[in-house]
């Protein structure tokens, strides 16, 4: 599992925190979630980092059930998992527990998260952290 | 008057996608448009269909480039005959989008802004209602979701 992990854009510097294997990150809109996301899939591919990257693409060229729940001992981040995640999706991945997720979402009905799961991402004079309400 | 939607009704989820198709069909010269990137983002439209950065200065980068909860409040603005999801809002955007005076917006969810201070038409599998205040969409949405 990912406890930490940093990373760059923008000019913006994400120093990241994970208490969970599941983390749910919500944040008001504009403050850099998607651009998270994008530094996330940007360093896989550039740097070989153990990511899976899933946004609404993925639903479109329907790799989501490739994926969910039949992958082991990856990190899977998921954008927009508000419109691309079915209930059944969120049932999955509240079971899973090979695999940790980075979901950025609002709604967590269906994951049955615990306290650590729940963060808020938050940047402030450019440097970008998860907020926990713990 | 805004008019939301719990029931199951033909809307879009994916606004980028939408805000992307439709780009050209947006007047990014209208003072409301420029309101909600302003108060949403937190950054000023700069022309040209560009916006200042909100992390470089003196960067100026497309408006493709704004939130998705951004791009949503411009949808129900721009095409206010279509019903747009609100899913992906931050409270932020949801604060502005539920003072809009017109609109239709699809909501999945429990989700309540922060205030408003227009009358809201509330359509729901218990039919119509015409909202004044968080308490009463409270308890509409308490008996929805």
């Amino acid at each position: 599992m990912i406890k930490t992990y940093k990373t760059r854009k923008n000019s913006v510097d994400f120093d990241l925190k994970f208490n969970s294997k599941l983390t749910l990150i919500d944040g008001d809109s504009g403050v850099g979630k998607t651009m998270l996301f994008q530094a996330l899939e940007r360093d896989a591919l550039l740097e070989n980092k153990k990511f899976i990257c899933l946004n609404y693409r993925d639903k479109v060229n329907k790799s989501l059930d490739h994926i969910i729940g039949k992958v082991h001992d990856e990190t899977i981040v998921i954008d927009n998992a508000d419109v691309i995640l079915t209930l059944e999706h969120k049932s999955i991945i509240a079971m899973d527990d090979s695999n940790q997720y980075i979901i950025f979402a609002r709604d967590i009905q269906g994951y049955h998260p615990t306290e650590k799961s729940l963060a808020t991402l938050k940047v402030e004079n450019n440097r970008g952290y998860l907020h926990y309400e713990l | 008057m805004l008019q939301i939607y719990t029931i199951n009704i033909k809307h879009c989820d994916y606004n980028d996608a939408y805000f992307d198709r439709y780009i050209d069909h947006i007047d990014f010269e209208n003072k409301d448009i420029q309101h909600i990137i302003k108060y949403i983002d937190g950054v000023q439209f700069v022309g040209d269909m560009r916006i200042a950065s909100k992390f470089e200065p003196d960067t100026h980068i497309s408006v493709r480039e704004l939130s998705s909860g951004c791009k949503t409040a411009i949808n129900i603005a721009s095409f206010e005959n279509e019903v747009f999801s609100v899913a992906e809002c931050g409270g932020n955007a949801l604060q502005l989008i539920f003072n809009f005076k017109s609109g239709k917006i699809y909501v999945p969810y429990f989700i309540i802004p922060r205030a408003f201070h227009n009358s809201i038409e509330a359509n729901t599998k218990n039919g119509k209602d015409i909202i004044k205040n968080n308490k009463e969409l409270e308890n509409i949405f308490n008996s929805v979701f």
